[in-house]
């Protein structure tokens, strides 16, 4: 358990930007697991089909959120410490947590799947669902904003200004 | 991470076919790594743990006893085969192929000798016994732990994989190379003489207790053959009815072993 807690709570940390919601998603997750291990095929890799699991619930939460009309499903905004005790390198963090939070949710997930999951196409594709076509481009459009947000942040700014 | 990082970025490139280099990729990822996640709390993870409790099957007691070999499906079985060939390790799979056939041309030295090839077969048995009994304790205790398996079967897995082992090789060794007939009687009944010994020892004496006497017992036998003391070089050690006698003893010291085995013993764990 230990072994794949850490990456999946980091996963919908990453996407809900919430801890107690990474938390208790992450809880949720580790009971379908186990009550779903009899659909898991042994001839596959297990972490994609966990991811799968954990995406299912994310998005389970989601349209919980827009039942409730919480915004839990608008463009993120994660926890950020207070401005007054940023030092420079919390700084860069909540900088690249605002570029990520702002990318659209599709982009987002496919983005945290393949960077932090280290899941390939194909297999982003199986957890989420999505053709690989749609994942690839997905993760064009993600790379293409953070490219622009955090490695040429200039042009963005003159652009938002 | 960085080696992760350059993997990822090298995969991407290809994968999101853009004109951004490899390098600028990295450096991208390199930025995206600035961003870490909090480890969840200590009670999540407990509570975690708390929940999954009672959906994990708690291990019949049953298992813990020895229940003889015909209570458990062949397929379980089979898959207790597996596992115990996994256990084994690459190390012992390749030492086995090559102590096979080095036995199998000192073996062959001996002929005209006096001295029964049986006396190769000794050692191999107790070294292949040593590395699949003793270090792989913790392995082989989670295999019990976690599969629907008995003790005995536990045993009779490890055994069948390392004697089958054995018998393989010999066998494709002496069809390969056209070994004698004569070579493969004593040397399979020396195998199993050695084999049914060295576990049934393991049973009331522990594993490396076990192992330590059935090598001293072949080497007392190895050193006696120069001075005429030994088994392997008396005038009737080369007799197929001999061999045979020898034979039936060692399938039977396995029998009996596997019929009165205690889980303790069995996984090598010597209280």
């Amino acid at each position: 358990m230990h072994r794949y807690h850490r990456p999946i709570y980091a996963y919908l940390y990453r996407l809900t930007g919430r801890r107690e919601a990474a938390e208790d998603l992450a809880q949720e997750c580790f009971i379908r697991l186990m009550t779903r291990i009899r659909e898991y095929n042994p001839a596959q890799p297990f972490r994609p089909w966990f991811y799968t699991i954990a995406h299912n619930l994310y998005k389970d939460h989601c349209r919980a959120a827009e039942q409730r009309a919480h915004p839990a499903a608008e463009p993120l905004s994660p926890e950020v410490p207070a401005p007054i005790d940023l030092t420079e390198r919390i700084a860069e963090q909540a900088e690249v947590a605002v570029a990520v939070g702002a990318l659209a949710e599709g982009e987002r997930e496919v983005l945290v799947l393949r960077y932090w999951g280290d899941l390939k196409v194909d297999q982003i594709a199986a957890a989420t669902g999505l053709p690989a076509g749609t994942v690839k481009s997905r993760l064009f459009h993600a790379v293409q904003k953070l490219k622009r947000a955090l490695l040429d942040p200039a042009p963005a700014r003159r652009n938002q200004a | 991470m960085s080696s992760q990082r350059t993997r990822i970025a090298h995969e991407m490139a290809t994968e999101i076919d853009e004109e951004m280099t490899e390098e600028s990729l990295d450096l991208l990822l390199t930025k995206l790594d600035l961003w870490q996640t909090p480890a969840p709390s200590i009670e999540s993870t407990a509570a975690v743990i708390e929940r999954l409790r009672p959906l994990v099957p708690a291990p019949k007691p049953e298992r813990f006893r020895v229940t003889g070999l015909s209570r458990e499906p062949l397929f379980t079985f089979l898959t207790s085969l597996l596992l115990q060939a996994r256990l084994l390790g690459r190390v012992w799979w390749i030492g086995t192929a090559l102590a096979l056939p080095v036995g199998y041309l000192l073996a062959l030295s001996l002929e005209g000798t006096g001295i029964s090839p049986a006396i190769i077969a000794p050692p191999v048995v107790i070294l292949g016994l040593l590395w699949a009994l003793v270090p792989m304790r913790g392995a082989a205790l989670q295999v019990e732990l976690t599969s629907p398996v008995n003790p005995a079967q536990v045993l009779l897995g490890r055994l069948l994989v390392s004697t089958g082992t054995h018998l393989v090789l010999g066998g494709l060794l002496w069809l390969l190379l056209g070994a004698p007939g004569a070579l493969l009687l004593p040397w399979t009944a020396a195998l199993f003489l050695f084999s049914g010994l060295t576990l049934l020892l393991t049973l009331y004496a522990g594993t490396l207790t076990a192992l330590a006497v059935a090598a001293g017992i072949w080497g007392t036998q190895f050193v006696g053959v120069g001075r005429e003391f030994s088994l392997f070089a008396a005038p009737w050690a080369d007799r197929p009815a001999v061999q045979l006698i020898a034979l039936g003893v060692g399938l039977g010291l396995i029998a009996w072993s596997i019929g009165r085995a205690p889980l303790h013993r069995l996984l090598g764990r010597e209280g």
